[in-house]
Protein backbone atom coordinates (compact mmCIF):
# COMPACT_ATOMS: atom_id res chain seq x y z
CA UNK A 1 0.00 0.00 0.00
CA UNK A 2 2.96 2.32 -0.59
CA UNK A 3 1.07 4.34 -3.20
CA UNK A 4 -1.80 5.02 -0.81
CA UNK A 5 0.60 6.01 1.97
CA UNK A 6 2.27 8.51 -0.32
CA UNK A 7 -1.08 9.97 -1.36
CA UNK A 8 -2.33 10.26 2.22
CA UNK A 9 0.84 11.93 3.46
CA UNK A 10 0.71 14.36 0.55
CA UNK A 11 -2.90 15.09 1.46
CA UNK A 12 -1.98 15.85 5.06
CA UNK A 13 0.93 18.08 4.00
CA UNK A 14 -1.27 19.99 1.55
CA UNK A 15 -4.00 20.31 4.17
CA UNK A 16 -1.59 22.00 6.56
CA UNK A 17 -0.36 24.58 4.02
CA UNK A 18 -3.03 26.99 5.09
CA UNK A 19 -1.84 30.24 3.57
CA UNK A 20 -3.63 31.22 0.35
CA UNK A 21 -0.40 32.17 -1.41
CA UNK A 22 0.82 28.58 -1.10
CA UNK A 23 -1.80 27.22 -3.47
CA UNK A 24 0.58 26.69 -6.35
CA UNK A 25 3.10 24.94 -4.07
CA UNK A 26 0.26 22.77 -2.79
CA UNK A 27 -0.82 21.94 -6.32
CA UNK A 28 2.65 20.91 -7.40
CA UNK A 29 3.16 18.87 -4.22
CA UNK A 30 -0.05 17.05 -5.01
CA UNK A 31 0.89 16.49 -8.66
CA UNK A 32 4.34 15.15 -7.80
CA UNK A 33 2.95 12.90 -5.06
CA UNK A 34 0.32 11.56 -7.47
CA UNK A 35 2.92 10.77 -10.11
CA UNK A 36 5.22 9.09 -7.56
CA UNK A 37 2.35 7.02 -6.26
CA UNK A 38 1.35 6.14 -9.83
CA UNK A 39 4.78 4.66 -10.37
CA UNK A 40 4.84 2.94 -6.97
CA UNK A 41 1.72 0.90 -7.73
CA UNK A 42 3.88 -1.99 -8.88
CA UNK A 43 5.53 -2.18 -5.45
CA UNK A 44 2.24 -2.24 -3.60
CA UNK A 45 2.21 -5.99 -3.13
CA UNK A 46 5.34 -5.79 -0.94
CA UNK A 47 3.48 -4.33 2.01
CA UNK A 48 -0.15 -5.18 2.19
CA UNK A 49 -2.96 -5.29 4.69
CA UNK A 50 -5.72 -7.73 5.48
CA UNK A 51 -8.99 -7.09 3.59
CA UNK A 52 -7.03 -5.85 0.58
CA UNK A 53 -6.06 -7.90 -2.43
CA UNK A 54 -3.70 -6.73 -5.12
CA UNK A 55 -4.55 -8.03 -8.55
CA UNK A 56 -3.41 -7.09 -12.01
CA UNK A 57 -6.75 -5.68 -13.08
CA UNK A 58 -7.03 -3.85 -9.75
CA UNK A 59 -3.66 -2.26 -10.48
CA UNK A 60 -4.87 -1.19 -13.92
CA UNK A 61 -7.89 0.53 -12.37
CA UNK A 62 -5.68 2.16 -9.72
CA UNK A 63 -3.25 3.37 -12.37
CA UNK A 64 -6.11 4.86 -14.36
CA UNK A 65 -7.45 6.63 -11.28
CA UNK A 66 -4.07 8.10 -10.33
CA UNK A 67 -3.39 9.20 -13.91
CA UNK A 68 -6.74 10.96 -14.07
CA UNK A 69 -6.04 12.61 -10.71
CA UNK A 70 -2.76 13.99 -12.04
CA UNK A 71 -4.59 15.36 -15.07
CA UNK A 72 -7.29 16.99 -12.92
CA UNK A 73 -4.74 18.52 -10.56
CA UNK A 74 -2.83 20.00 -13.50
CA UNK A 75 -5.95 21.36 -15.18
CA UNK A 76 -7.98 22.68 -12.24
CA UNK A 77 -8.03 26.49 -12.56
CA UNK A 78 -6.90 28.77 -9.75
CA UNK A 79 -10.32 30.36 -9.67
CA UNK A 80 -13.68 28.94 -10.55
CA UNK A 81 -16.56 31.24 -11.49
CA UNK A 82 -16.85 32.74 -8.02
CA UNK A 83 -14.19 31.42 -5.67
CA UNK A 84 -10.45 30.80 -5.58
CA UNK A 85 -9.07 27.29 -5.31
CA UNK A 86 -8.00 26.48 -1.75
CA UNK A 87 -5.44 24.02 -0.46
CA UNK A 88 -8.22 22.27 1.42
CA UNK A 89 -9.84 21.43 -1.90
CA UNK A 90 -6.66 19.82 -3.21
CA UNK A 91 -6.28 17.88 0.03
CA UNK A 92 -9.88 16.67 -0.20
CA UNK A 93 -9.28 15.51 -3.78
CA UNK A 94 -6.23 13.55 -2.60
CA UNK A 95 -8.11 11.95 0.30
CA UNK A 96 -11.03 11.02 -1.94
CA UNK A 97 -8.59 9.39 -4.34
CA UNK A 98 -7.22 7.23 -1.53
CA UNK A 99 -10.78 5.93 -1.12
CA UNK A 100 -11.12 5.49 -4.87
CA UNK A 101 -8.00 3.33 -5.02
CA UNK A 102 -9.28 1.29 -2.06
CA UNK A 103 -12.45 0.62 -4.07
CA UNK A 104 -10.39 -1.05 -6.77
CA UNK A 105 -8.64 -3.36 -4.33
CA UNK A 106 -11.02 -4.53 -1.63
CA UNK A 107 -11.63 -8.18 -0.98
CA UNK A 108 -13.76 -7.64 2.11
CA UNK A 109 -16.92 -5.61 2.58
CA UNK A 110 -15.34 -3.46 5.32
CA UNK A 111 -12.91 -2.01 2.80
CA UNK A 112 -15.74 -1.59 0.29
CA UNK A 113 -17.78 0.52 2.72
CA UNK A 114 -14.71 2.43 3.87
CA UNK A 115 -13.67 3.19 0.31
CA UNK A 116 -17.15 4.30 -0.73
CA UNK A 117 -17.42 6.67 2.22
CA UNK A 118 -13.90 8.00 1.66
CA UNK A 119 -14.83 8.90 -1.91
CA UNK A 120 -18.25 10.29 -1.08
CA UNK A 121 -17.69 12.44 2.00
CA UNK A 122 -15.06 14.76 0.45
CA UNK A 123 -17.36 15.12 -2.57
CA UNK A 124 -20.29 16.21 -0.38
CA UNK A 125 -18.05 18.96 0.98
CA UNK A 126 -16.65 19.92 -2.42
CA UNK A 127 -20.14 20.13 -3.95
CA UNK A 128 -21.03 22.93 -1.51
CA UNK A 129 -17.98 25.10 -2.17
CA UNK A 130 -19.79 27.90 -4.01
CA UNK A 131 -22.05 30.14 -1.94
CA UNK A 132 -25.06 29.68 -4.15
CA UNK A 133 -28.34 27.90 -3.43
CA UNK A 134 -27.72 25.64 -6.42
CA UNK A 135 -24.45 24.43 -5.00
CA UNK A 136 -25.88 23.86 -1.53
CA UNK A 137 -28.83 22.03 -3.03
CA UNK A 138 -26.47 19.81 -4.99
CA UNK A 139 -24.46 19.02 -1.89
CA UNK A 140 -27.49 18.26 0.27
CA UNK A 141 -29.13 16.15 -2.43
CA UNK A 142 -25.96 14.19 -2.99
CA UNK A 143 -25.46 13.74 0.74
CA UNK A 144 -28.96 12.54 1.55
CA UNK A 145 -29.21 10.18 -1.41
CA UNK A 146 -25.65 9.00 -0.78
CA UNK A 147 -26.46 8.25 2.84
CA UNK A 148 -29.52 6.28 1.70
CA UNK A 149 -27.48 4.28 -0.74
CA UNK A 150 -24.86 3.51 1.91
CA UNK A 151 -27.63 2.29 4.19
CA UNK A 152 -29.04 0.11 1.40
CA UNK A 153 -25.56 -1.28 0.74
CA UNK A 154 -25.05 -2.13 4.40
CA UNK A 155 -28.46 -3.76 4.66
CA UNK A 156 -27.76 -5.80 1.55
CA UNK A 157 -24.46 -6.93 3.07
CA UNK A 158 -26.30 -7.95 6.25
CA UNK A 159 -28.80 -10.08 4.30
CA UNK A 160 -26.05 -11.62 2.22
CA UNK A 161 -24.02 -12.41 5.33
CA UNK A 162 -27.04 -14.03 6.91
CA UNK A 163 -27.34 -16.41 4.01
CA UNK A 164 -23.69 -17.24 3.34
CA UNK A 165 -21.85 -16.45 6.58
CA UNK A 166 -18.97 -14.90 4.62
CA UNK A 167 -17.94 -11.27 4.19
CA UNK A 168 -15.24 -11.59 1.55
CA UNK A 169 -15.73 -10.52 -2.06
CA UNK A 170 -15.39 -12.51 -4.30
CA UNK A 171 -17.31 -14.96 -2.17
CA UNK A 172 -19.69 -17.85 -2.55
CA UNK A 173 -22.80 -17.38 -4.68
CA UNK A 174 -25.87 -17.17 -2.49
CA UNK A 175 -28.55 -19.65 -3.42
CA UNK A 176 -31.53 -18.70 -1.25
CA UNK A 177 -33.91 -15.80 -1.71
CA UNK A 178 -32.59 -13.67 1.17
CA UNK A 179 -28.99 -13.93 0.02
CA UNK A 180 -29.97 -13.08 -3.55
CA UNK A 181 -31.97 -10.06 -2.44
CA UNK A 182 -29.00 -8.93 -0.35
CA UNK A 183 -26.79 -8.95 -3.42
CA UNK A 184 -29.42 -7.10 -5.42
CA UNK A 185 -29.55 -4.41 -2.71
CA UNK A 186 -25.76 -4.11 -2.80
CA UNK A 187 -25.86 -3.76 -6.58
CA UNK A 188 -28.61 -1.13 -6.30
CA UNK A 189 -26.40 0.95 -4.01
CA UNK A 190 -23.46 0.65 -6.39
CA UNK A 191 -25.68 1.58 -9.35
CA UNK A 192 -26.68 4.69 -7.42
CA UNK A 193 -23.02 5.63 -7.06
CA UNK A 194 -22.37 5.29 -10.79
CA UNK A 195 -25.71 6.88 -11.76
CA UNK A 196 -27.44 4.12 -13.73
CA UNK A 197 -31.02 4.60 -14.71
CA UNK A 198 -33.39 3.60 -11.97
CA UNK A 199 -31.04 5.41 -9.56
CA UNK A 200 -29.97 8.35 -11.70
CA UNK A 201 -32.17 11.16 -10.37
CA UNK A 202 -29.39 12.95 -8.54
CA UNK A 203 -26.95 13.09 -11.47
CA UNK A 204 -28.12 16.17 -13.45
CA UNK A 205 -28.80 18.40 -10.45
CA UNK A 206 -25.63 17.46 -8.61
CA UNK A 207 -23.43 17.79 -11.68
CA UNK A 208 -24.93 21.18 -12.50
CA UNK A 209 -24.82 22.62 -8.98
CA UNK A 210 -21.33 21.48 -8.07
CA UNK A 211 -18.48 23.88 -8.96
CA UNK A 212 -17.34 22.69 -12.38
CA UNK A 213 -13.77 21.84 -11.32
CA UNK A 214 -15.17 19.33 -8.88
CA UNK A 215 -17.81 18.05 -11.28
CA UNK A 216 -14.87 16.90 -13.37
CA UNK A 217 -13.67 14.81 -10.42
CA UNK A 218 -17.16 13.46 -9.77
CA UNK A 219 -17.71 12.51 -13.41
CA UNK A 220 -14.34 10.85 -13.78
CA UNK A 221 -12.56 9.39 -10.76
CA UNK A 222 -15.58 8.82 -8.52
CA UNK A 223 -17.34 7.09 -11.39
CA UNK A 224 -14.34 4.98 -12.42
CA UNK A 225 -13.83 3.78 -8.84
CA UNK A 226 -17.52 3.02 -8.36
CA UNK A 227 -17.54 1.01 -11.58
CA UNK A 228 -14.50 -0.98 -10.45
CA UNK A 229 -16.36 -1.83 -7.25
CA UNK A 230 -19.64 -2.51 -9.08
CA UNK A 231 -18.05 -5.06 -11.38
CA UNK A 232 -16.44 -6.77 -8.41
CA UNK A 233 -19.69 -6.92 -6.41
CA UNK A 234 -21.41 -8.28 -9.54
CA UNK A 235 -19.25 -11.42 -9.39
CA UNK A 236 -21.44 -12.52 -6.49
CA UNK A 237 -24.31 -13.16 -8.90
CA UNK A 238 -24.38 -16.08 -11.34
CA UNK A 239 -23.25 -14.90 -14.78
CA UNK A 240 -26.61 -15.34 -16.50
CA UNK A 241 -28.48 -13.33 -13.83
CA UNK A 242 -25.89 -10.59 -13.91
CA UNK A 243 -26.00 -10.40 -17.70
CA UNK A 244 -29.75 -9.85 -17.76
CA UNK A 245 -29.58 -7.30 -14.91
CA UNK A 246 -26.76 -5.41 -16.62
CA UNK A 247 -28.64 -5.36 -19.90
CA UNK A 248 -31.71 -3.99 -18.15
CA UNK A 249 -29.75 -1.24 -16.40
CA UNK A 250 -27.64 -0.54 -19.48
CA UNK A 251 -30.46 -0.40 -22.01
CA UNK A 252 -32.61 1.85 -19.83
CA UNK A 253 -29.65 4.16 -19.09
CA UNK A 254 -28.67 4.48 -22.74
CA UNK A 255 -32.20 5.29 -23.88
CA UNK A 256 -33.19 7.64 -21.07
CA UNK A 257 -29.82 9.38 -20.82
CA UNK A 258 -29.66 10.04 -24.56
CA UNK A 259 -33.28 11.17 -24.85
CA UNK A 260 -32.89 13.61 -21.95
CA UNK A 261 -29.52 14.89 -23.18
CA UNK A 262 -31.00 15.93 -26.53
CA UNK A 263 -33.17 18.58 -24.92
CA UNK A 264 -30.52 20.24 -22.72
CA UNK A 265 -29.24 23.74 -23.38
CA UNK A 266 -26.56 23.90 -20.68
CA UNK A 267 -23.41 21.95 -21.52
CA UNK A 268 -23.04 20.76 -17.94
CA UNK A 269 -26.53 19.25 -17.87
CA UNK A 270 -25.98 17.74 -21.29
CA UNK A 271 -22.79 16.11 -20.01
CA UNK A 272 -24.62 14.87 -16.91
CA UNK A 273 -27.29 13.11 -18.98
CA UNK A 274 -24.75 11.87 -21.47
CA UNK A 275 -22.74 10.44 -18.57
CA UNK A 276 -25.81 8.37 -17.69
CA UNK A 277 -25.87 7.09 -21.27
CA UNK A 278 -22.13 6.39 -21.18
CA UNK A 279 -22.57 4.48 -17.91
CA UNK A 280 -25.15 2.39 -19.75
CA UNK A 281 -22.58 1.47 -22.39
CA UNK A 282 -20.02 0.84 -19.69
CA UNK A 283 -22.11 -1.69 -17.79
CA UNK A 284 -22.77 -3.64 -21.00
CA UNK A 285 -19.11 -4.71 -20.77
CA UNK A 286 -20.25 -6.98 -17.88
CA UNK A 287 -16.82 -7.51 -16.27
CA UNK A 288 -14.17 -5.27 -14.76
CA UNK A 289 -11.42 -6.41 -17.11
CA UNK A 290 -9.20 -4.50 -19.49
CA UNK A 291 -12.09 -3.37 -21.67
CA UNK A 292 -13.76 -1.66 -18.73
CA UNK A 293 -10.55 0.11 -17.76
CA UNK A 294 -10.19 1.22 -21.35
CA UNK A 295 -13.76 2.48 -21.41
CA UNK A 296 -13.08 4.35 -18.15
CA UNK A 297 -10.01 5.95 -19.66
CA UNK A 298 -11.82 7.04 -22.83
CA UNK A 299 -14.90 8.42 -21.08
CA UNK A 300 -13.15 10.05 -18.11
CA UNK A 301 -10.40 11.80 -20.08
CA UNK A 302 -12.86 13.34 -22.51
CA UNK A 303 -15.18 14.40 -19.67
CA UNK A 304 -12.37 15.99 -17.68
CA UNK A 305 -11.19 17.97 -20.70
CA UNK A 306 -14.70 19.14 -21.59
CA UNK A 307 -15.61 20.14 -18.05
CA UNK A 308 -12.30 21.96 -17.69
CA UNK A 309 -13.11 24.03 -20.76
CA UNK A 310 -16.67 24.62 -19.53
CA UNK A 311 -15.16 25.81 -16.25
CA UNK A 312 -12.85 28.27 -18.01
CA UNK A 313 -15.63 29.66 -20.19
CA UNK A 314 -17.97 29.81 -17.21
CA UNK A 315 -15.53 31.95 -15.20
CA UNK A 316 -15.34 34.45 -18.07
CA UNK A 317 -18.95 34.53 -19.23
CA UNK A 318 -21.03 33.10 -16.35
CA UNK A 319 -22.91 30.92 -18.79
CA UNK A 320 -22.92 27.18 -19.34
CA UNK A 321 -22.53 27.24 -23.11
CA UNK A 322 -19.52 27.01 -25.35
CA UNK A 323 -20.83 29.33 -28.09
CA UNK A 324 -18.05 30.95 -30.10
CA UNK A 325 -15.19 29.26 -28.29
CA UNK A 326 -13.30 28.55 -31.51
CA UNK A 327 -12.91 32.24 -32.35
CA UNK A 328 -11.88 33.19 -28.83
CA UNK A 329 -9.30 30.50 -28.26
CA UNK A 330 -8.44 28.06 -31.01
CA UNK A 331 -6.51 25.59 -28.88
CA UNK A 332 -9.34 25.23 -26.37
CA UNK A 333 -11.88 25.02 -29.16
CA UNK A 334 -9.94 22.26 -30.88
CA UNK A 335 -9.55 20.30 -27.65
CA UNK A 336 -13.27 20.62 -26.90
CA UNK A 337 -14.18 19.42 -30.39
CA UNK A 338 -11.83 16.43 -30.09
CA UNK A 339 -13.24 15.51 -26.67
CA UNK A 340 -16.80 15.70 -28.03
CA UNK A 341 -15.87 13.60 -31.06
CA UNK A 342 -14.27 11.04 -28.78
CA UNK A 343 -17.39 10.86 -26.61
CA UNK A 344 -19.48 10.37 -29.75
CA UNK A 345 -17.33 7.35 -30.59
CA UNK A 346 -15.65 8.33 -33.82
CA UNK A 347 -12.15 7.07 -34.66
CA UNK A 348 -9.24 7.85 -34.30
CA UNK A 349 -10.13 8.75 -30.72
CA UNK A 350 -10.30 6.23 -27.88
CA UNK A 351 -14.06 6.68 -27.48
CA UNK A 352 -14.53 4.63 -30.64
CA UNK A 353 -12.97 1.47 -29.25
CA UNK A 354 -14.76 1.99 -25.93
CA UNK A 355 -18.18 1.92 -27.60
CA UNK A 356 -17.08 -0.73 -30.06
CA UNK A 357 -15.99 -3.11 -27.30
CA UNK A 358 -19.20 -2.74 -25.32
CA UNK A 359 -21.31 -3.45 -28.42
CA UNK A 360 -18.94 -6.27 -29.34
CA UNK A 361 -19.42 -7.97 -25.97
CA UNK A 362 -23.19 -7.88 -26.44
CA UNK A 363 -22.93 -9.11 -30.05
CA UNK A 364 -20.61 -11.90 -28.94
CA UNK A 365 -23.13 -13.19 -26.43
CA UNK A 366 -25.93 -12.95 -28.94
CA UNK A 367 -28.00 -10.18 -27.37
CA UNK A 368 -28.87 -8.37 -30.56
CA UNK A 369 -31.59 -6.22 -29.09
CA UNK A 370 -29.03 -4.74 -26.65
CA UNK A 371 -26.77 -3.99 -29.63
CA UNK A 372 -29.74 -2.30 -31.32
CA UNK A 373 -30.40 -0.10 -28.30
CA UNK A 374 -26.69 0.73 -28.17
CA UNK A 375 -26.67 1.76 -31.82
CA UNK A 376 -29.80 3.87 -31.34
CA UNK A 377 -28.17 5.54 -28.31
CA UNK A 378 -25.00 6.21 -30.33
CA UNK A 379 -27.03 7.85 -33.06
CA UNK A 380 -28.79 10.10 -30.56
CA UNK A 381 -25.40 10.74 -28.93
CA UNK A 382 -24.02 11.90 -32.25
CA UNK A 383 -26.84 14.43 -32.44
CA UNK A 384 -26.31 16.09 -29.08
CA UNK A 385 -22.52 15.91 -29.05
CA UNK A 386 -22.15 17.23 -32.59
CA UNK A 387 -24.71 19.98 -31.91
CA UNK A 388 -22.26 21.37 -29.35
CA UNK A 389 -19.49 21.36 -31.95
CA UNK A 390 -21.74 23.55 -34.08
CA UNK A 391 -22.05 25.94 -31.12
CA UNK A 392 -18.29 26.00 -30.65
CA UNK A 393 -17.64 26.88 -34.28
CA UNK A 394 -20.42 29.51 -34.44
CA UNK A 395 -19.53 33.20 -33.95
CA UNK A 396 -19.46 34.33 -30.29
CA UNK A 397 -22.54 36.04 -28.82
CA UNK A 398 -20.77 38.06 -26.17
CA UNK A 399 -17.28 39.41 -25.90
CA UNK A 400 -15.11 37.62 -23.40
CA UNK A 401 -11.50 36.69 -22.85
CA UNK A 402 -10.06 33.40 -21.65
CA UNK A 403 -6.60 33.14 -20.19
CA UNK A 404 -5.19 29.69 -19.62
CA UNK A 405 -2.00 28.76 -17.77
CA UNK A 406 0.65 27.18 -20.01
CA UNK A 407 0.93 24.06 -17.85
CA UNK A 408 -2.77 23.35 -18.25
CA UNK A 409 -2.52 23.69 -22.02
CA UNK A 410 0.46 21.32 -22.11
CA UNK A 411 -1.33 18.81 -19.87
CA UNK A 412 -4.50 18.91 -21.92
CA UNK A 413 -2.62 18.55 -25.22
CA UNK A 414 -0.78 15.57 -23.73
CA UNK A 415 -4.09 14.06 -22.65
CA UNK A 416 -5.50 14.48 -26.15
CA UNK A 417 -2.33 12.88 -27.52
CA UNK A 418 -2.74 9.86 -25.26
CA UNK A 419 -6.41 9.70 -26.24
CA UNK A 420 -5.49 9.51 -29.95
CA UNK A 421 -2.61 7.09 -29.27
CA UNK A 422 -4.83 4.64 -27.41
CA UNK A 423 -7.54 5.17 -29.99
CA UNK A 424 -5.16 4.18 -32.81
CA UNK A 425 -3.56 1.29 -30.97
CA UNK A 426 -5.66 -0.09 -28.11
CA UNK A 427 -2.80 -2.26 -26.89
CA UNK A 428 -3.44 -3.88 -23.62
CA UNK B 1 -12.55 -21.99 14.03
CA UNK B 2 -9.21 -23.64 14.74
CA UNK B 3 -7.70 -21.76 11.83
CA UNK B 4 -8.90 -18.46 13.24
CA UNK B 5 -7.43 -19.14 16.67
CA UNK B 6 -4.16 -20.22 15.09
CA UNK B 7 -3.80 -17.08 13.08
CA UNK B 8 -4.62 -14.85 16.01
CA UNK B 9 -2.23 -16.74 18.30
CA UNK B 10 0.80 -16.67 16.02
CA UNK B 11 0.19 -13.03 15.24
CA UNK B 12 0.55 -11.81 18.77
CA UNK B 13 3.20 -14.10 20.25
CA UNK B 14 5.92 -14.92 17.73
CA UNK B 15 6.17 -12.40 14.97
CA UNK B 16 5.34 -8.92 16.08
CA UNK B 17 6.30 -7.04 12.97
CA UNK B 18 4.89 -9.40 10.35
CA UNK B 19 1.48 -8.64 8.90
CA UNK B 20 -0.59 -11.68 9.57
CA UNK B 21 -3.56 -12.25 7.37
CA UNK B 22 -6.37 -12.86 9.83
CA UNK B 23 -9.42 -14.40 8.18
CA UNK B 24 -12.13 -11.94 9.07
CA UNK B 25 -14.90 -14.11 7.73
CA UNK B 26 -16.98 -15.90 10.32
CA UNK B 27 -16.53 -19.64 10.66
CA UNK B 28 -19.08 -21.60 8.68
CA UNK B 29 -22.22 -22.15 10.72
CA UNK B 30 -23.83 -25.53 10.32
CA UNK B 31 -26.86 -25.01 12.57
CA UNK B 32 -29.87 -23.80 10.63
CA UNK B 33 -29.66 -20.02 10.74
CA UNK B 34 -33.38 -19.46 11.30
CA UNK B 35 -33.33 -21.17 14.70
CA UNK B 36 -30.55 -18.81 15.81
CA UNK B 37 -32.83 -15.85 15.22
CA UNK B 38 -35.52 -17.20 17.55
CA UNK B 39 -34.14 -15.51 20.74
CA UNK B 40 -33.98 -12.17 18.90
CA UNK B 41 -37.60 -12.54 17.91
CA UNK B 42 -38.54 -13.28 21.52
CA UNK B 43 -36.68 -10.19 22.71
CA UNK B 44 -38.53 -8.10 20.11
CA UNK B 45 -41.87 -9.46 21.31
CA UNK B 46 -41.02 -8.82 24.96
CA UNK B 47 -39.92 -5.25 24.21
CA UNK B 48 -43.02 -4.54 22.14
CA UNK B 49 -45.42 -6.01 24.65
CA UNK B 50 -43.74 -4.12 27.52
CA UNK B 51 -44.29 -0.81 25.74
CA UNK B 52 -47.85 -1.64 24.71
CA UNK B 53 -48.90 -3.05 28.08
CA UNK B 54 -47.48 -0.19 30.13
CA UNK B 55 -48.98 2.46 27.83
CA UNK B 56 -52.41 0.83 27.73
CA UNK B 57 -52.41 0.08 31.47
CA UNK B 58 -51.60 3.66 32.39
CA UNK B 59 -54.25 4.87 29.97
CA UNK B 60 -56.99 2.68 31.40
CA UNK B 61 -56.00 2.57 35.08
CA UNK B 62 -54.78 6.12 35.69
CA UNK B 63 -57.05 9.07 36.60
CA UNK B 64 -57.51 11.77 33.91
CA UNK B 65 -57.13 15.25 35.43
CA UNK B 66 -55.87 17.76 32.87
CA UNK B 67 -54.64 21.27 33.52
CA UNK B 68 -52.75 23.87 31.49
CA UNK B 69 -49.49 23.36 33.36
CA UNK B 70 -49.76 19.62 33.29
CA UNK B 71 -50.31 19.49 29.54
CA UNK B 72 -47.35 21.72 28.73
CA UNK B 73 -44.28 20.05 27.16
CA UNK B 74 -41.95 19.07 29.94
CA UNK B 75 -38.25 18.58 30.06
CA UNK B 76 -35.85 18.44 32.99
CA UNK B 77 -37.90 20.71 35.21
CA UNK B 78 -36.99 23.92 33.39
CA UNK B 79 -40.00 25.94 32.32
CA UNK B 80 -40.35 25.92 28.55
CA UNK B 81 -40.58 29.27 26.82
CA UNK B 82 -40.34 30.60 23.25
CA UNK B 83 -39.80 28.62 20.07
CA UNK B 84 -36.99 26.13 19.75
CA UNK B 85 -36.10 27.56 16.34
CA UNK B 86 -33.60 30.21 17.32
CA UNK B 87 -30.30 30.93 15.63
CA UNK B 88 -27.14 29.67 17.24
CA UNK B 89 -23.62 30.80 16.54
CA UNK B 90 -21.89 28.39 14.16
CA UNK B 91 -19.19 28.01 16.81
CA UNK B 92 -21.46 25.84 18.95
CA UNK B 93 -21.82 23.46 16.06
CA UNK B 94 -18.09 23.33 15.40
CA UNK B 95 -17.29 22.74 19.05
CA UNK B 96 -19.91 19.99 19.22
CA UNK B 97 -18.46 18.26 16.14
CA UNK B 98 -14.93 18.54 17.52
CA UNK B 99 -16.10 17.15 20.83
CA UNK B 100 -17.57 14.09 19.10
CA UNK B 101 -14.37 13.62 17.11
CA UNK B 102 -11.94 13.84 20.00
CA UNK B 103 -14.25 11.98 22.33
CA UNK B 104 -14.51 8.97 20.05
CA UNK B 105 -10.73 8.87 19.96
CA UNK B 106 -10.84 7.54 23.54
CA UNK B 107 -12.87 4.57 22.31
CA UNK B 108 -9.83 3.44 20.36
CA UNK B 109 -7.46 4.07 23.25
CA UNK B 110 -9.31 1.92 25.73
CA UNK B 111 -8.86 -1.50 24.09
CA UNK B 112 -5.24 -0.67 23.41
CA UNK B 113 -4.63 0.31 27.04
CA UNK B 114 -6.24 -2.91 28.30
CA UNK B 115 -4.11 -5.06 25.97
CA UNK B 116 -0.98 -2.94 26.27
CA UNK B 117 1.33 -5.85 27.16
CA UNK B 118 0.03 -8.24 24.52
CA UNK B 119 0.06 -5.78 21.65
CA UNK B 120 3.65 -4.80 22.35
CA UNK B 121 5.73 -2.60 20.09
CA UNK B 122 3.45 -2.96 17.08
CA UNK B 123 0.46 -1.81 19.08
CA UNK B 124 2.43 1.17 20.33
CA UNK B 125 3.42 2.14 16.80
CA UNK B 126 -0.13 1.81 15.56
CA UNK B 127 -1.62 3.90 18.33
CA UNK B 128 1.15 6.45 17.77
CA UNK B 129 0.26 6.74 14.08
CA UNK B 130 -3.39 7.10 15.03
CA UNK B 131 -2.46 9.82 17.52
CA UNK B 132 -0.43 11.48 14.77
CA UNK B 133 -3.50 11.63 12.53
CA UNK B 134 -5.60 13.13 15.31
CA UNK B 135 -2.82 15.59 16.08
CA UNK B 136 -2.74 16.73 12.45
CA UNK B 137 -6.46 17.32 12.74
CA UNK B 138 -5.89 19.42 15.84
CA UNK B 139 -3.24 21.50 14.08
CA UNK B 140 -5.61 22.01 11.14
CA UNK B 141 -8.39 23.13 13.48
CA UNK B 142 -6.06 25.55 15.18
CA UNK B 143 -4.86 26.96 11.86
CA UNK B 144 -8.46 27.66 10.90
CA UNK B 145 -8.98 29.50 14.20
CA UNK B 146 -11.85 27.35 15.33
CA UNK B 147 -10.52 27.34 18.89
CA UNK B 148 -10.17 31.11 18.92
CA UNK B 149 -13.23 31.81 21.05
CA UNK B 150 -12.80 35.52 21.66
CA UNK B 151 -11.93 37.10 18.34
CA UNK B 152 -14.36 37.56 15.54
CA UNK B 153 -12.31 35.24 13.35
CA UNK B 154 -15.00 33.18 11.75
CA UNK B 155 -13.51 30.01 10.31
CA UNK B 156 -12.88 30.21 6.58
Amino acid sequence: MISLTILSIAGIVVMLMHLPQWTSIARWTAVIATIISLFSIRFDSIFTLPTIEITRSGNLWAGLILGLLALILLLIPNRNATHPLKNDHIALLLFATVGAVLLTRFDHVVTLILGLEMVSIPLYVLAAQTHSPRSHEASLKYFILGAFSSAILTFGIALWYRSTGVLTIPGPIATDLIGRSGIVLMLAAMCFKVGLVPFHYWVPDVYEGTPTSFTAYMASIAKVAAFAALFKVATLLPTSDWTSLAMGFGGASILLGSLAAIRQTSVKRMLAYSSIAQAGFWILLLTGGQFSVYFGFAYATASILLLWIVDLVESSTRSHTLTGLMQKNQVLGAIAIMALVSLTGIPPFSGFYAKYSSLFVMMDRGYFWAVGIGLLGSAMGAYYYLKNIAHIVAPPETDYKIDVPVTSVIASVLAVGVMILFGLAPLF
Amino acid sequence: MAELVDALGSGSSESNLVWVRVPLSAPTIIIKMSTLYLPIGIVFLVALSFVLISLLASHFLGPHRNSLVKDAPFECGIESKDSARVRFSIKYFLIAILFVLFDVEVVFFYPWAVNFQELGLRGLLEIASFMGCVLVGLIYINQNKVLNFEGRNVPR
